[in-house]
């Protein structure tokens, strides 16, 4: 298996008035082709921050201040400037033509909210067409219209509706055609933020399904970003924790679920109700996460910490192999 | 620090890191050198304001200057001196207030005799002078000293804010000195040669009867000022009570109204302004009320819309349940979250008023000749400006410019701070 | 609500607008004031010739009579008589409309283009110096008489380097170019019949005065494509957009101001009353013969009957301006449209 995505060190910044938040800090993550990355954390701790910094897309005031994003195409693109060579690329030294040309091509974004993430002044053939000639400027509008059809076909919305406006989709719909915005152009990566949160249980569900099936069809890797362990359980290969702009473990799922070796990692599941075990106790983490202005030296989690360590209040904990066959960032698990 | 904590406490293990709204707005250098513009420009105008009084034609320029700096810094230390006792929890706010009226009577009846013994002078003029110069630097003060640090919080802002108003007041503050730091009286015709050049005898020329056009600049804003200080009032106090009572009230009292007020907002300003002021006759109270007609309306509508938004938050919801008066309800709920968008129609109105007095008098429905005045000055340098004499209308019309911008800016600043529109 | 059905309920809502318009003006005008006619003449004058003069003008019926007169006569298109010369006040407004048309016209265009640029320009460099500037620049523009910045126009563009003329619609010594009338506005009639040297002449007279008209009126569209803009462009179809790789120029033309256009074209409808208003007194300052001289010389006059027609014109104007924006918001708006 080769690595799809491979991120080193990367770094980002908010500027803010009251200063500077780093909301990712040092991030390394390795992702094999057609697995999926479940990325975890409480809302705020950079787990969006890291899916749009793949896009270089961080929100204003955001920046990316060091670090590497590699990724490795299986094909050639050609840009107007500058064509990208098959292979690996770090995608930190493209230019920006050459980015958007990546961007839904090679990568593509799955918004949170579908309620707002269509133009309402365009009707979702239109959003086909959009998005097919800006990568194939000599596409007719005809064949991407086709194209579109038979996308929304295989998503469950009937090919006629092409001509409809977002306002008059369902919000599961919406989620719907969104994803099939996204695999339009057959790309490798896939990052869902948060793909299902705002909508209802059973479209929920839906959804998710109809991914994995797709991620299957389509060859797909795929970044899944949410706050809710369940959804992983399901359909996640590996997991990351992050906590307060790093990342705390990064194991399997099984691992990660049957041996979790973070301190973070066994609050969070600890605070997970279970169906099969309704006597378990839930508990919560006590404090709340550090505010991201102010600095906190060695491990940031180790305010909260029930095991914490004087090296763990002077030195950040880096990420080395934990026995459940992941990585973990503890000092727990230095010596050994 | 400890209280941060707690509110992080409270706010729950889902902590956002939502990029602060200040962040959008870090000041950049440029906003800084315009402040800085404003500020020194604000010297020159103090260093000019002493050159003027010291050769002014009333010959106590200096003398009523003076006064009034030493009026506005009395209330400067009288009012730090409450504030200082008040935190030190000597004295109660009501009380402390009540001290500062006493200490502020007891002040005058102290300089005014004495000015009266010192001075030869033609009273109501000099106190009008005196009084309202000193005030008005008090509040500058006073704007500067407790609002700038809070305000420069806000960013670009804040800064416009303060500049906006530091303008009106530095014109507000020459238009009460005018009738003493004038080199000529404004009104006197045939003080110099006709159409005269800016020269060092006539600083900013003569108009096209020989009048001393710095004098006039100098003396010519209270026509301006007075128009859009009455104009102003009279739509606050009609516009806002009459836009609560309307959507408060609610059905046909509201539904006509709102019908006579968007009908009355849809009308071209001026148009209407016009027709009234032909019918009314020269005069700077018609002329104010005209103004007035047109803009209450803006009053209306925003006060209705907000009162109608704020009715729905789930606290008066909370209110109303709970079995509060109405009384209580519109004065204690609902009106502290209306007045600010009130503020900002009413610093707008400000501008547009300066604006429409000028529009008024330029199409002949101004005040009479003898009355020193920018709009008239602007208006018959129009003729004058053909024959090559630009002088005439370009100070008068520089200065209306300068007294909109001041306004304005303070509008858009107060807009930016009092009702976020871009909030994260 | 389909469109027709939207449409439909407008007009309704217009009319009792305009009918409330009419009656507002006639208390001012009529009303208010006692008698127009013994405000027309200053002085005293021979109780025998003011008679006649009120019955000339209908000024004699009671008040609820004259009402009647007045409303009947609008909706025949009457405005009235003139109390200078007893000339139907219509012909006058019919006569100079295309006058102020064109000036508007040309001005609105200025405006819209100009605003529109630099408000999409300001957003997009957001909190940058170049940001700062367009605002500062709107806001000192929504800050001058729109007159005093087209005295300061004349005095440099035709006084100083004599390029362009100070005044009029068209050079009176160039009879034989003026443009046929076919529409009334000078630049369309003579391209229509192919005078080009009609076509300059008249472009040069107009550019001054829709030049001061366009500035004045442009600060308001920069800070409404401003805030609009910035408000649409962290909208998440826009990230998606971008994220989709759609190139710079669609997301923020073809997305982002598509978006933020429609808030800016109810303004537009809005901003046409300021836009008559600052008319009436570029029109004064460059002598154009539209409806803003007319207007201005009958207040010279104390010509109360044509104040009172030419207002009335405004109103409609303006209702009916307005009522056509909202008709193309909905045509625009997908939401409405249905």
């Amino acid at each position: 298996m080769t690595d799809l995505l491979r991120i080193e060190n990367l770094v980002v910044e908010y500027a803010t008035r009251r200063g500077t938040a780093r909301a990712l800090d040092k991030a390394s993550i390795i992702l094999e082709e057609n697995k999926t990355l479940g990325l975890a954390g409480e809302s705020g701790c950079g787990k969006s921050t890291l899916g749009r910094a793949i896009m270089r897309l961080v929100p204003y005031p955001g920046k990316i201040i060091e670090g590497e994003i590699f990724l490795n195409l299986d094909q050639p693109v050609s840009v107007k400037t500058e064509d990208i060579p098959m292979g690996e690329v770090n995608l930190m030294n493209l230019d920006e033509d050459q980015m958007r040309a990546l961007r839904g091509r090679m990568i593509a974004y799955i918004f949170q909210d579908p309620m707002t993430s269509l133009n309402p002044m365009l009707t979702i053939g239109d959003h086909f067409i959009q998005i097919m000639q800006a990568h194939d400027p000599e596409i007719e509008d005809e064949a991407a219209l086709d194209r579109a059809k038979e996308i929304l076909d295989g998503l469950g919305i009937l090919p006629e509706r092409v001509t409809d406006y977002p306002h008059q989709f369902s919000g599961g719909m919406r989620q719907r055609v969104m994803i099939g915005l996204g695999l339009a152009l057959r790309p490798r990566l896939l990052i869902s933020d948060e793909p299902t949160t705002s909508l209802d249980v059973i479209v929920e569900a839906q959804i998710l399904e109809q991914m994995a099936e797709l991620k299957d069809k389509f060859n797909l890797t795929m970044i899944l970003i949410t706050h809710n362990l369940g959804v992983l359980a399901q359909t996640a290969d590996d997991i990351a924790i992050i906590y307060a702009g790093r990342i705390m473990e990064h194991a399997s799922t099984d691992a990660l679920f049957g041996n979790p070796q973070h301190p973070y990692t066994k609050a969070l599941l600890e605070a997970v109700p279970d169906v099969s075990k309704p006597e378990k106790k839930l508990t919560w983490i006590p404090g709340a996460p550090p505010d991201l202005m102010d600095f906190i030296p060695g491990c940031m989690y180790n305010p909260r910490c029930p095991h914490a360590m004087d090296i763990c209040r002077t030195t950040v904990p880096t990420l080395i192999k934990s026995k459940s066959g992941g990585k973990v960032a503890c000092w727990l698990y230095e010596e050994e | 620090m400890d209280n941060r904590q707690d509110t992080k406490l409270v706010s729950g293990v889902f902590y956002q890191l939502s990029p602060k709204r200040e962040s959008f707005q870090n000041q950049s250098r440029t906003w800084w050198i315009i402040f800085i513009i404003v500020v020194g420009g604000s010297l020159v105008l103090l260093a000019g304001l002493f050159l003027l009084a010291a050769q002014s034609i009333s010959q106590i320029g200096i003398q009523v200057v003076l006064i009034t700096f030493a009026i506005a810094i009395c209330m400067m230390i009288i009012l730090s001196i409450k504030d200082l006792k008040i935190e030190d929890g000597t004295l109660t706010t009501a009380r402390g207030y009540a001290l500062f009226i006493v200490m502020c009577v007891v002040a005058a009846l102290i300089l005014i005799p004495l000015s009266l013994v010192f001075l030869p002078l033609d009273s109501l003029t000099f106190w009008i002078a005196t009084v309202g110069g000193g005030l008005t630097l008090s509040f500058t003060g006073l704007m500067i000293r407790d609002f700038y640090p809070e305000l420069r919080e806000r960013g670009t802002a804040g800064i416009l804010t303060i500049s906006g108003l530091l303008i009106v007041f530095a014109i507000v503050y020459m238009t009460f000195l005018a009738p003493f730091i004038t080199p000529y009286l404004p009104f006197s015709i045939n003080v110099g040669p006709v159409l005269d050049p800016p020269s060092s005898e006539y600083p900013l020329g003569t108009t096209a009867l020989g009048q001393d056009l710095l004098s006039r600049v100098i003396a010519g804003g209270a026509t301006m000022l007075q128009v859009a200080a009455i104009s102003v009032a009279v739509c606050f106090t009609i516009g806002v009570p009459v836009g609560l009572l309307a959507s408060f009230r609610g059905g046909l009292t509201d539904r006509v109204l709102s019908l006579v007020m968007d009908s009355i907002f849809a009308f071209p300003g001026l148009v209407l302004a016009i027709a009234i002021a032909a019918m009314l006759g020269p005069g700077a109270v018609n002329m104010a009320i005209s103004i007035a007609v047109v803009y209450i309306p803006s009053y209306f509508r925003v006060v209705r819309s907000q009162v109608l938004t704020v009715r729905e938050l789930p606290y008066v919801e909370a209110a109303v349940v709970m079995g509060a008066r109405d009384r209580d309800i519109m004065f204690r709920y609902i009106l502290p979250n209306v007045l600010p968008s009130a503020v900002v129609v009413m610093s707008i109105n400000f501008a547009d008023a300066v604006l429409t007095a000028a529009g008024l008098t330029f199409v002949g429905l101004g005040l009479p000749v003898d009355i020193a005045d920018w709009g008239w000055d602007l208006t018959s340098g129009r003729n004058q400006m053909i024959v090559g004499a630009w002088w005439v209308s370009s100070f008068p019309g520089l200065m209306v410019v300068i007294l909109a911008l001041g306004f304005t800016l303070a509008g858009d600043g107060l807009n930016e701070i009092l009702t976020p529109k871009l909030q994260e | 609500m389909s469109l027709r059905s939207y449409i439909v309920s407008r007009v309704l809502l217009t009319i009792p607008m305009i009918m409330l318009l009419l009656t507002l003006v006639f208390i001012i005008l009529r009303i208010v004031p006692g008698d127009p006619a013994l405000l027309h003449f200053e002085k005293n004058v021979d109780p025998e010739v003011l008679a006649q003069f009120r019955a000339q003008l209908g000024l004699d019926k009671s008040i609820p009579e004259q009402y009647w007169d007045y409303l009947t006569g609008i909706f025949r298109g009457d405005f009235g008589l003139s109390m200078q010369d007893f000339a139907p006040i219509t012909d006058h407004l019919v006569g100079r409309f295309p006058a102020t048309v064109e000036l508007a016209l040309y001005s609105m265009l200025i405006a819209v283009g100009l605003g529109v640029f630099l408000g999409v320009k300001s957003s997009k460099k957001y909190d940058s110096n170049t940001d700062q500037g367009i605002r500062l620049f709107g806001i000192v523009t929504y800050a001058i008489p729109v007159f005093f910045l087209g005295m300061i126009f004349q005095f440099i563009f035709s006084i100083w380097l004599d390029w362009l003329p100070t005044g009029q619609r068209f050079d009176p010594r160039m009879g034989a170019y003026m443009p046929e009338r076919i529409t009334g506005l000078y630049t369309i009639d003579s391209l229509l019949t192919g005078n080009l040297v009609g076509f300059v002449t008249s472009l040069r007279y107009l550019i001054l005065p829709s030049l001061t008209l366009g500035l004045i009126l442009c600060g308001v569209f920069i800070r409404l494509t401003r805030t609009n803009m910035l408000e649409t462009l962290r909208q998440d179809f826009v990230v998606a957009a971008e994220a989709r790789g759609l190139s710079e120029r669609t997301v923020t033309y073809g997305y982002a101001l598509k978006n933020a256009f429609l808030p800016i074209l109810t303004m537009i409808g809005l901003q046409f009353a300021i836009l008559l208003a600052g008319a009436i007194l570029t029109e004064t300052t460059f002598n154009w013969p539209g409806l803003g001289t007319y207007l201005v010389g009958r207040i010279d006059h104390r010509d109360y009957t044509a104040i009172q027609g030419t207002v009335v014109f405004f109103g409609i104007l303006v209702s009916l301006v307005s009522l056509f924006v909202d008709i193309l918001y909905a045509y625009f708006d997908p939401r409405i449209r249905l």
